[in-house]
């Protein structure tokens, strides 16, 4: 990816919990229409376009699981020769509202890149523990993709963490809470965030039994932890990355 | 006085510092060493008359060192700067190392050669987008991995989920019973419905377009009394759509499954067909990948 080369003066880097500079810069008007309910989130999912070093088949196929966790997003699969910037022109002719990048870099560690198609906002996650569907045990089936998720944060205290909730929030439609609906369960904890997805099932006790029917959350879903690393700002007509912020992994909680 | 012979002697006998010894041969790390080997006749020190070509940001620079100024290192190397031409830098080389032995002057011309397609390659190479590759100390990995183990551990994530749904069960969030997915009970459903299948007229829909209506109080109701008793529906989806979710095709099949739902249970169907074909459609390039969904694990990755 191309990145810019920021100055010292615009970088900042993250030392402390400050709101303001984390996701300064940025314009949340449309966000919060997502957030809101107005607008429909569309995500697009891909790869790097170039095939990563170690393990090529790694970053299409997590893109490929993570489209059953967000709604309403599908899979693109990318030309060697296309740049970023016609990514992000075609999926803003078809009314996307994010893209997401995912990649295994030559450390064979997964990278994630939500963008923001509609303010520029681009968080850099480095995945940790990815678990695809097929590797849980006693996993359930997966719903239908036209049931949205119930989305659930938990523990985003810090005003940091609230941009960053955003972000994943800006990807996921707003919805009633009904029952049945798979709960996509983020939980940030020491910078890290866990996603987990859970929906409810019957379970049929066996004929001796009194109570016919009980309720039981099983697992449904992909398993990830995801640590912010940078925030950048994407421009969309270069389709190159500028640096805003890089977050330094020291011992305090920020994000 | 300087005397060629004897310094390389003294060099190659004893110690020099530039040389390296490899398998292949015997190097010389001398950066003004113009054939790169150590040889008596391409030593920088051995030569009081020594010429070479060297790189600097692109620009390829001649420097030429004679016996004259043997006594004066600072001033011993001259510079000139070679167009970037290549025919133009060779008569440049040829005017100024004429009665030059031929040798040198033929190592230099080939060197020039050998950094001139260098400087072509790299050029192309830049134009290119390649990965970087990340140095990650290990100290950093193996802390971030107990950080991370800490985490989770600390987070609890199993219990919290199971609690706070099982909570919310209790306090009534939901107001409608949540439906049940038992699977043979769907494929029975799925086996009648595909014989009816090819009398109904689909519906084409595109992924992720026809959508429950959410935020419209009206249609709450309906909707929510719908899915009460859409008990087959979503769970036969997935389970056409086990595999493969990229397919169009398989949304085609689901949507007349769903038409067909709809008119066996005589439900609100007329409102929901409505409403779907309202929607605005929006062609979706996604292209299908043949890849069944497989554990990263059975691939070793």
């Amino acid at each position: 990816m191309d990145l810019m080369i920021t100055s010292s003066a615009e970088m900042k880097k993250i030392t402390s919990l400050d709101d303001d500079k984390l996701w300064a810069g940025f314009d949340w008007e449309e966000t919060d229409k997502i957030l809101s309910g107005e607008i429909k989130p569309r995500t697009l999912i891909t790869s790097y376009p170039f095939p990563a070093i170690r393990y090529p088949q790694r970053g299409p196929l997590i893109a490929q699981e993570l489209v059953s966790v967000f709604p309403n997003s599908c899979y693109m699969r990318r030309g060697i020769r296309s740049k970023l910037h016609e990514v992000i022109a075609k999926a803003k002719k078809k009314h996307f509202t994010s893209l997401i990048l995912t990649h295994t870099n030559s450390r064979g560690h997964d990278e994630l890149i939500i963008i923001s198609l509609l303010n520029g906002a681009s968080a850099v996650f480095s995945v940790i523990d990815f678990i695809p569907r097929a590797d849980i045990p006693n996993c359930a089936n997966p719903l239908s993709r036209r049931i949205y998720p119930e989305l659930h944060m938990k523990s985003f205290d810090s005003q940091a963490s609230v941009g960053t909730a955003r972000m994943i929030q800006a990807l996921f439609p707003k919805v009633t809470s009904s029952g049945g609906r798979p709960v996509a369960w983020f939980q940030k904890q020491n910078n890290h965030i866990f996603f987990r997805s859970h929906r409810f099932c019957y379970e049929e006790a066996l004929s001796g039994e009194s109570s016919s029917v009980r309720r039981q959350v099983q697992e449904c879903g992909p398993r990830f932890a995801l640590k912010l690393k940078a925030v950048e700002r994407v421009s969309f007509e270069t389709g190159k990355f500028k640096l805003l912020c890089v977050v330094n992994h020291c011992k305090t909680d920020f994000v | 006085m300087q005397h060629d012979e004897v310094i390389w002697q003294v060099i190659r006998r004893n110690h020099c510092s530039y040389m390296a010894k490899i398998e292949t041969g015997i190097f010389c790390r001398n950066q003004y060493n113009v054939t790169g080997i150590c040889n008596e006749s391409s030593c920088p020190l051995a030569n009081s008359r020594y010429a070479t070509i060297r790189d600097h940001d692109g620009v390829f620079y001649l420097y030429m060192k004679t016996i004259e100024r043997a006594h004066m290192p600072k001033n011993l190397w001259e510079r000139v700067k070679l167009p970037v031409n290549y025919e133009m830098a060779l008569e440049m080389i040829d005017k100024h190392l004429l009665y030059w032995p031929k040798l040198l002057q033929h190592s230099l011309k080939h060197r020039l050669t050998k950094m001139t397609h260098m400087r072509i390659r790299m050029r192309k190479l830049a134009l290119k987008t390649r990965e970087a590759v990340i140095p990650m100390p290990r100290r950093q990995i193996k802390r971030e991995a107990r950080r991370e183990i800490k985490a989770l551990n600390a987070a609890v994530l199993d219990k919290a989920i199971e609690n706070e749904l099982l909570e919310r069960l209790k306090t009534g969030i939901y107001p409608t019973d949540i439906y049940n997915f038992s699977q043979r009970a769907f494929d029975k459903l799925l086996n009648k419905e595909i014989v009816l299948n090819q009398e109904v007229e689909e519906e084409e829909e595109e992924e992720g377009v026809v959508e429950y209506v959410e935020g419209d109080d009206e249609l709450e109701a309906e909707e929510e009394e719908d899915m009460e008793d859409f008990s087959g529906l979503p769970s036969k989806e997935s389970y056409l759509e086990g595999d493969d979710h990229d397919s169009d095709d398989e949304d085609d099949d689901n949507a007349e499954e769903q038409v067909v739902i709809h008119k066996r249970r005589a439900l609100k169907k007329s409102d929901d067909n409505g409403k779907a074909k309202k929607k605005s459609r929006v062609v979706v390039e996604v292209e299908q990948d043949g890849d069944t969904r497989r554990s990263l694990k059975s691939l070793k990755l």
